[in-house]
Formats: structure tokens, C-alpha cells, sequence
């Protein structure tokens, strides 16, 4: 059986805020975003805040409205956050190098073998949670247990500064009565899906018909059933920011929800497009893997990845591949809150030409990008853009290229 | 009532051939310098009073009594909690 652990730091911005500044720790403290552009949307908040009823999501006079005029509102400062994020996860590495980073402030640790030279699952995790207080003045609540699925859970349950150890023995006591929308995938409409049919917790779906869950949710139902029962076998997949550093992405939090598929495609263009020049000014000119990475409203992170039919740096390739795997993954239960668009996998070998391309066509495009490049670094970003962006004018006002926004990788990431 | 203000001083500091750092002396905000005798022990761990992210924390002896420096890691500025009494 394995041990993994799934690590949350809690409150992680609004603690370092705290942290950086401890005159604001007993007030309500919310973390805003960019606040022009989406009304400063919470982003983390503190406990205090959490009690008066602020939730992630909230529009900044909301939650003033519940916290009152005592609220201390700071802008989030990302990269002290990855910082911070680093720091932790040099902690983890000194108990295991199999950590997968979900988002900036979870992971998931398997400690499978190195539980033999620190001891069990439970005391790696009180070591760490320890550990993370003395060094760097943060929380951890960390769950135990034998899937990734459980030990998120766990993470969830005593917090902050705590270990929760879910176990074959207990899981039927502690997970099952828990209500079905714990579960990691388990939104608003499949909630909704789930409770007409007369399933309100985890082990109610777990002890339903697998099929008849799967006829309602399609492959999701297959997941969830399996999710319920513990018997999801995904494994702690490495992820570090070495990975990050091998790809060229962009993300970007619109000033509005997107609420169908051309919104979407408009956005994608945008954002392909700045990843398309960043890829020429690093000298990394064809990538042959393209990813893209959506957040609905209800803040579930949904990612997928796919192969370019060769490699290439075109924005239009880059774009409707993006395109083509959003529409295959995102079931529009919910608006659109953010985007994200990356390439990986730099090619660097001779070309091998497409049987139905031209080369002519390439070289155009290529002459076309120079041009474009020449003129963006000259009068800006923004002086030239694709004509579908044009579509929203607000849209075409963000420069993309700037922005740098993190979001936690879908669970499902290959 | 003891309120801690957080006062950046500069460190003097010797790296030996092997890169062990030795702290040799700090200067304080009139202008005196201090001595550090020895370095007891150096650790991650954030201020217990004042505002910093990523630090590390030094317990020295200065003039034979023990004083704490913290050296954020982030800028590499230097630092101490200075008790003012209100």
C-alpha cells in the first residue's frame, strides 16, 4: 500500500501577507488581484475574514460589506509567493523527491519508500508540519492516506497546523458521511446530478451502481465512483519549476467571465499570440506539444495537452490546436474565469515538412512574425494585434505579454 | 509595554576559502561598530516580533552577551528586533 501526502499551506497568501506585516494579523485580510481590471477579485483571505464570510471569488466591496471597515486589502505579490512555495517544497524534498504541486500552495508527497527511514506516513507528516512553522512561520494541515484522493481530503479536515490520517480501517467513518461535493471534481452541476439521484455524500456514491453513475456523467462517473471508494491509483507525478521553465505559457484572469465558445477562442488567440512572441524572443522557435489550461467560475481547474501536427510557432497552429482541446475537456457547466495557453516540448531538428503545407507559406508567415516583432518592439505590444481580439475592445487593450498569473494544473494532467 | 521595531544594520562578514561564512562585526544605526564573538548556532525561522518573509536567524554573542540577527533571504539585508519600551 502506498503513504501519501497531501500538504496545503493554509491560508498560504494571506498568511505571508500576515507574515510580512503582523500589525494587520487581527484584522479581516483579503489578497486582491489586479484591481482595475476585475474589481479586485479575493483571492485569499484570512481566517478572520473566512469567519465574516468572505469566500475566494468575492468582488472586493463584498467582502468589505462583510468584513466592515476594518478589512486591510493587499495586492497579491506572486512572486514572494513562489518564493515561499519554494522554501516549503525544499522541506518536502528532504523526505521524498516524488512531489507533484497542484496550484502554489498544495501538494501531494509520496513517501511510499522514505517511510522506512522516517518513520510512518503520520510522523513525516507532523515532522513537516513542525518543520514548517519553526522555519518559516507558516501552516500546514496535511492529510494521510493510502490515494491522492483521500489524503486531499484529510488535508481538508483538521485545519490549520494539523495531520489527519485517513486509513482501510477509518476511511467508511471519516470520508464517507462527508457530502459528495467534497470531492475534487465535484462542482455545482455535478452535484446537481448527483443529488437527483439520490446522492448527497461520498459514500453514498461510492456504495451506488458504477454504471448508472457513468450512463448520467459520462467517463467523470467512472472517476468519481472510483474517487468514492479509494481505489484511484493515479500516482504523485513530479512536477517542479523546472518543468515550468521548459515550457512558454501564459495565463490570464479576464476582466469578465467568458461565457461561450467564441469568447474563448478570442482569448486563446490572444494569449497564443503572446506565447507565439515569447517562444521567438527565446530562441525557441517550434514546440511540438501545446497546453491549455482553463478555470471555470466556480474556480475547477481543467487541463489538457496535445500534439501539433509538426513543430511549429504559428500563432493560428498554437491557437485552434489550444482551441480544439478546450473544447474537448471544458464541459461549460460553468463560465470561463481564466485561461491559460503554453508550449513544450522545443524542437530543435531539421523540419520536416508537412505533405499538404508549402514552404512558401512558412516563409511568409515567418517574414510576417519578423515584421510584427520589429514593430511590437518599437511602438509596443499592443500597436499590432490579430483582428479577433479586435472583436473586444477591452480585450484588446490587456497587454498579455506582461502579465504572470499562477494557477494549480488539473488533477488529470496526462 | 515592549514594542519591537525592525532596524537594518550592516553585517561584516567573512567567507573562507571553503565558503563558510564567519559574521565578524555589525554596525548599528549611530554608527557604532560591535564585535560578534561567536555564532552559536544559524537556522531558518521568522522574526518573533516584527514583519519578514524567508529568514534566517542567527544567535550570536556580542560583548559576551547573546543578541539575534536575521538575514532575510530574499534581499540579503540584515536585520534585528529592537525593543522599545512604551
Amino acid at each position: 500500500m502506498r503513504t501519501i501526502l497531501h500538504s496545503d499551506l493554509n491560508n498560504f497568501y494571506a498568511s505571508v501577507e500576515c507574515l510580512r506585516n503582523p500589525e494587520i494579523r487581527d484584522k479581516p485580510v483579503i489578497v486582491v488581484g489586479s484591481k482595475e481590471d476585475r474589481h479586485g477579485i479575493v483571492l485569499a483571505k484570512n481566517s478572520i475574514a473566512k469567519k465574516a464570510g468572505v469566500k475566494t471569488g468575492d468582488v472586493y466591496w463584498e467582502a468589505a460589506v462583510k468584513c466592515g471597515k476594518n478589512i486591510v486589502e493587499v495586492k497579491a505579490d506572486f512572486s514572494t509567493y513562489l518564493q515561499v512555495s519554494r522554501a516549503v517544497r525544499k522541506i518536502y524534498e528532504d523526505y521524498t523527491d516524488r512531489i507533484e504541486a497542484y496550484g502554489i500552495d498544495e501538494c501531494w508527497l509520496d513517501v511510499t519508500a522514505s517511510a522506512k527511514v522516517f518513520g510512518s506516513g503520520e510522523e513525516i507528516a507532523h515532522t513537516i508540519r513542525r518543520r514548517v512553522k519553526e522555519e518559516l512561520g507558516l501552516t500546514v494541515s496535511i492529510g494521510v492516506s493510502w490515494n491522492k484522493i483521500f489524503s486531499k481530503l484529510g488535508s481538508d479536515m483538521k485545519k490549520p497546523d494539523a495531520v489527519t490520517v485517513i486509513t482501510p480501517e477509518n476511511y467508511k467513518q471519516t470520508v464517507w458521511p462527508l457530502p459528495v461535493e467534497e470531492l475534487l471534481y465535484v462542482a455545482k452541476a455535478t452535484k446537481q446530478k448527483l443529488n437527483r439521484m439520490g446522492i448527497y455524500s461520498i459514500g453514498q456514491l461510492a456504495l451506488s451502481d458504477e454504471n448508472a453513475v457513468a450512463q448520467r456523467l459520462g467517463k467523470w462517473g467512472n472517476y468519481l465512483h472510483a474517487f468514492a471508494n479509494g481505489t484511484d491509483l493515479s500516482k504523485v507525478v513530479k512536477v517542479d519549476e523546472e518543468q515550468n521553465v521548459k515550457s512558454i505559457g501564459n495565463s490570464l484572469t479576464v476582466y469578465r467571465d467568458l461565457k461561450n465558445n467564441d469568447d474563448v477562442k478570442t482569448v486563446i488567440y490572444l494569449l497564443a499570440d503572446s506565447v507565439s512572441a515569447r517562444m521567438r524572443e527565446s530562441g525557441l522557435n517550434r514546440a511540438l506539444t501545446v497546453h491549455i489550461n482553463a478555470r471555470s467560475a466556480d474556480l475547477q481547474s481543467y487541463h489538457k495537452q496535445g500534439k501539433t501536427s509538426r513543430p511549429t510557432g504559428n500563432v493560428r497552429e498554437i491557437a485552434e490546436l489550444a482551441f480544439k482541446l478546450f473544447r474537448e475537456i471544458y464541459p461549460w457547466e460553468e463560465k470561463v474565469r481564466s485561461l491559460g495557453v503554453s508550449v513544450s516540448d522545443f524542437y530543435f531538428g531539421p523540419e520536416q515538412l508537412d505533405f499538404f503545407g508549402t514552404v512558401s507559406a512558412d516563409e511568409r508567415m515567418g517574414n510576417l512574425n519578423e515584421a510584427i516583432d520589429k514593430i511590437r518592439r518599437k511602438y509596443g505590444n499592443n500597436v499590432i494585434q490579430l483582428a479577433i481580439v479586435k472583436k473586444d475592445p477591452r480585450l484588446a487593450g490587456l497587454d498579455v505579454k506582461g502579465e504572470h498569473v499562477i494557477h494549480p494544473y488539473s488533477f488529470f494532467r496526462h | 509595554m515592549i514594542k519591537y521595531e525592525k532596524v537594518y544594520v550592516s553585517v561584516e562578514i567573512k567567507v573562507d576559502t571553503q565558503g563558510y561564512e564567519n559574521l565578524l562585526s555589525l554596525e548599528w544605526e549611530d554608527g557604532r561598530i560591535f564585535f560578534i564573538d561567536k555564532t552559536l548556532s544559524e537556522r531558518m525561522s521568522p522574526p518573533a516580533h516584527v514583519g519578514a518573509v524567508l529568514t534566517k536567524r542567527y544567535d550570536v554573542v556580542i560583548e559576551g552577551r547573546e543578541r539575534t540577527l536575521y538575514r532575510e533571504t530574499t534581499t540579503n539585508r540584515w536585520f534585528v528586533e529592537k525593543p522599545l519600551i512604551i
